[in-house]
């Protein structure tokens, strides 16, 4: 195979940017063959567009088509594992936006699907390619931080307006959308937390349901976190706070680094805090430490970057930036938050599946499906600076 | 009365902070403020008295002979923190001007009760709150006092900085035991942050405190406090802090309609929004629009007295009538949140304020039941300039 033809399912904000930026041939060995839309109004945008591919309203034709190798789905989240499931069973790879879906069980079903197909499967966690992320998952995991002690991650820069939440009879109900900001913006920083610092054992949550906007799920969340070597983290995130702000704090017995602006900060101390603790004889002295400053000195190859990585893994068995299967960890946090705060109670992980999903029919049982606002007659196909990390 | 450009302090108990305050006052700093007396129930103590002062300064095994001398108009009290409010009464009836050192006390009723005496007697009466004294936190109640930013929405206070070796734990069997000290973090390092906290963004309603005990140190008392409150308008906190972590961290930012404080390392950062958010949202109809906000460092005085400066301003308020840096009143504002956090702990739930007093002195004596005061400790005075947090 020289050429991967993927066919776009979901001709939405993000997807029209992928189909887009595929069709431009920003992506080596990646071919854009098809689009999907069950909206006719949204797919002759595409034909406009996109002209010569084909075009379906049902992605049960296009996985059929025999038109295409892989799929890129980007349909709303509760979608996500059913469509990729059929296209393993098709036996087409599998490139899905985040969030892997909207409860574990329905993800497990999928990742079950991925592992019997043997096909590739990733997930479109864009933010893994920003270097300094990298450097500090390279830091945790190499030792050089030593064990792992705290995580505090304040991620309240993701506002979005009353307008954003308009824009879509999806967005930001229980049945359309299955969550706020935790399902929606905040999987990047999930998925991101549990790849530099591992997955916590237990956690309780708040969730504040549409605390800056009128909407029916939450706005803000805040989330403490245990893990089994006695580690702990506190994650902050919202989208009605403005400017607001990202800034993740990573402590080891060896050092500390701190991740804000666009630089990574590390101090190292020059011996383990645990054994400084206890050989101090003074009570009043502190170990010494060296600091040093990481600018991101290239800009992170995002969501192109993806979409490259994806394509050299179905060609040329490259490793995956971003395994699909590792997409049920960050879904494992949120909804281990949200039953924490629907339960008022402290949650253990892995979640309980059905008790999750139990609780989430509930809501999904009175929620309300929204008129959307009249759409902008000219729609970006650009890739929208919101979806890059901001600092 | 003797002199009545300088006030008669007498110290009682000449400790770490106790030996601080004596050595400030002596080298000249607080010009209004005589060291007439020290009382301390260690005789090592009152040796270093007698061959670091000057020969006519009045030494006592005990502070109620120190009270009843007559060679103090004033006191300062600087004894373990259960001892507090009962000096503290002791001064107040005898017409004595108290400075307590912080906390308050260790737990509210104890506080409330000498409050309540502190209303009934004229003396003036307050607490050694010194980083009120710091410029940036004094600007930053200026600025949100003022209503310029609006209401608040979050704070968020990671007060990660104050690391301590084991052997600071080690350095007096008073410490870190719930029989001798009443807590750990928050009731030694944290006062400061506590009453920072409450003075600048107001009191909580909702207290939820995940706690961990001798997590870093061989202690028995907390050392590591994750909590989350929110506050009557609905805004959210958080309060993060540690003696386990070094270098640490201390970052103090609040949000609000119309913008957002951050201060760390000395420095105070505001952004402006040109409208507050809620009324943008209201307004803006498109989907992606953002407010547009101002960044800017915040100028400041630059003063920062502390100890000396909440020293002096007791001196004036005794003389003068002028202010105090912190009225001894408000003491309790800080002990309530901490007080809520470890009955949170304690019950493993939410606490709303008020809480019961009754129901967390009597989980506070549970654990000072079954405290192991520790032995053959040697006391150690140490000089604990430079860890005080400034």
């Amino acid at each position: 195979m020289e050429k991967v033809r993927i066919g776009l399912i979901g001709y939405g904000n993000i997807g029209r940017a992928h189909a887009h930026s595929i069709a431009y041939g920003l992506v080596e060995g990646l071919e854009l063959t098809a689009v999907c839309d069950i909206d006719e109004n949204k797919l002759a945008q595409a034909e406009k567009n996109l002209p010569g591919l084909g075009f379906f309203t049902d992605y049960r034709d296009l996985i059929s088509s025999n038109m295409v190798d892989a799929v890129l789905i980007a349909t709303p989240h509760y979608l996500h594992p059913p469509i990729a499931v059929d296209a393993f069973v098709k036996g087409l790879h599998v490139l899905t936006e985040k969030p892997a879906g909207v409860y574990t069980l329905q993800v497990r079903q999928m990742n079950e699907a991925a592992r019997k197909s043997g096909k590739v499967f990733g997930i479109m966690f864009n933010q893994r390619t920003n270097p300094l992320f990298r450097q500090a998952r390279d830091l945790v995991r190499s030792g050089r931080l030593g064990r792992t002690k705290c995580l505090v991650w304040i991620i309240t820069n993701w506002y979005r307006t009353q307008a954003y939440y308009d824009s879509g009879t999806w967005r930001a109900t229980w049945s359309g959308e299955g969550g706020g900001v935790l399902i929606n913006q905040a999987p990047h920083n999930l998925d991101l937390w549990q790849w530099i610092f591992g997955m916590p054992a237990r956690l309780r949550a708040s969730c504040c349901v549409g605390k800056y906007h009128d909407i029916e799920v939450e706005d803000e969340a805040a989330i403490y976190a245990e893990y089994e070597n006695g580690a702990t983290a506190a994650f902050l995130t919202s989208t009605g706070e403005f400017p607001g702000t990202n800034r993740l704090e990573i402590t080891g017995e060896l050092g500390k680094i701190v991740i804000e602006d666009g630089r990574l900060r590390f101090w190292e101390l020059e011996e383990s805090e645990r054994s400084f603790c206890f050989s101090d004889k003074t009570g009043t002295a502190l170990p010494g430490h060296t600091y040093r400053e990481f600018e991101q000195n290239q800009p992170e190859t995002a969501h192109v970057g993806i979409l490259q990585n994806f394509t050299d893994a179905v060609l040329h068995g490259a490793e995956l930036i971003a395994p699909g299967y590792e997409g049920i960890n960050e879904l494992q946090i949120s909804n281990a938050a949200f039953l924490s705060a629907w339960t008022d109670s402290r949650v253990d992980l892995p979640v309980d599946d059905a008790a999750f999903y139990e609780h989430l029919q509930k809501r999904i049982q009175s929620s309300k499906y929204k008129n959307a606002l009249p759409r902008a007659q000219t729609q970006s196909c650009e890739y929208q600076s919101r979806w890059n990390i901001k600092w | 009365m003797g002199n009545t450009s300088k006030i008669r302090l007498g110290i009682i108990g000449a400790g770490n902070i106790g030996t601080t305050h004596i050595r400030n006052i002596l080298a000249g700093r607080c010009p209004e403020i005589e060291v007439a007396a020290v009382a301390d129930i260690n005789p090592d103590r009152l040796r270093w008295a007698e061959e670091n002062m000057p020969s006519g300064v009045g030494k006592f095994d005990n502070a109620e002979a120190m009270l009843d001398s007559g060679m103090i108009d004033s006191a300062l009290i600087a004894v373990p923190h259960y001892d507090h409010p009962k000096y503290a009464v002791a001064c107040m009836k005898r017409g004595i001007h108290v400075m307590v050192e912080k906390p308050a006390g260790v737990y509210t009723k104890q506080v409330r009760e000498m409050n309540e005496f502190a209303e009934k007697s004229n003396v003036v009466f307050g607490m050694m709150f010194n980083q009120r004294t710091d410029h940036i936190y004094r600007k930053m109640r200026e600025i949100v006092k003022s209503g310029e930013l609006g209401q608040m929405r979050r704070t968020s206070w990671i007060i990660t900085n104050w690391y301590r070796p084991q052997a600071y734990y080690d350095s007096g069997a008073w410490r870190a035991t719930w029989s001798g000290e009443g807590g750990g973090v928050l009731l030694n390092q944290c006062p400061h942050n506590l009453d920072l906290w409450q003075w600048i963004c107001g009191m909580p309603v909702k207290v939820h405190a995940h706690m961990h005990f001798g997590k870093w140190h061989d202690i028995e008392v907390e050392d590591d406090v994750t909590a989350y409150v929110e506050y009557a308008n609905g805004a959210t906190g958080t309060f993060v802090t540690s003696t386990g972590d070094t270098p640490g961290t201390n970052r103090f930012e609040i949000l609000l309609d119309k913008g957002k404080l951050v201060s760390e390392k000395g420095k105070l950062y505001m952004w402006k929004l040109e409208q507050s958010e809620p009324e943008f949202s209201k307004i803006n109809k498109r989907a992606f629009a953002e407010p547009k906000a101002e960044f800017m460092e915040v100028e400041t005085d630059g003063k920062s007295e502390q100890h000396v400066g909440v020293l002096n301003a007791f001196a004036g308020a005794i003389l003068r009538g002028t202010p105090l840096v912190a009225r001894g009143e408000e003491g309790i504002n800080g002990l309530m949140i901490s007080n809520a956090m470890h009955l949170s702990a304690w019950l493993n739930r939410e606490i709303e304020l008020p809480f019961d007093e009754d129901l967390f002195y009597s989980e506070l004596m549970k654990r000072v039941k079954t405290s192991r005061r520790k032995e053959g400790i040697q006391s150690v005075v140490s000089d604990t300039s430079g860890t005080y947090n400034i």
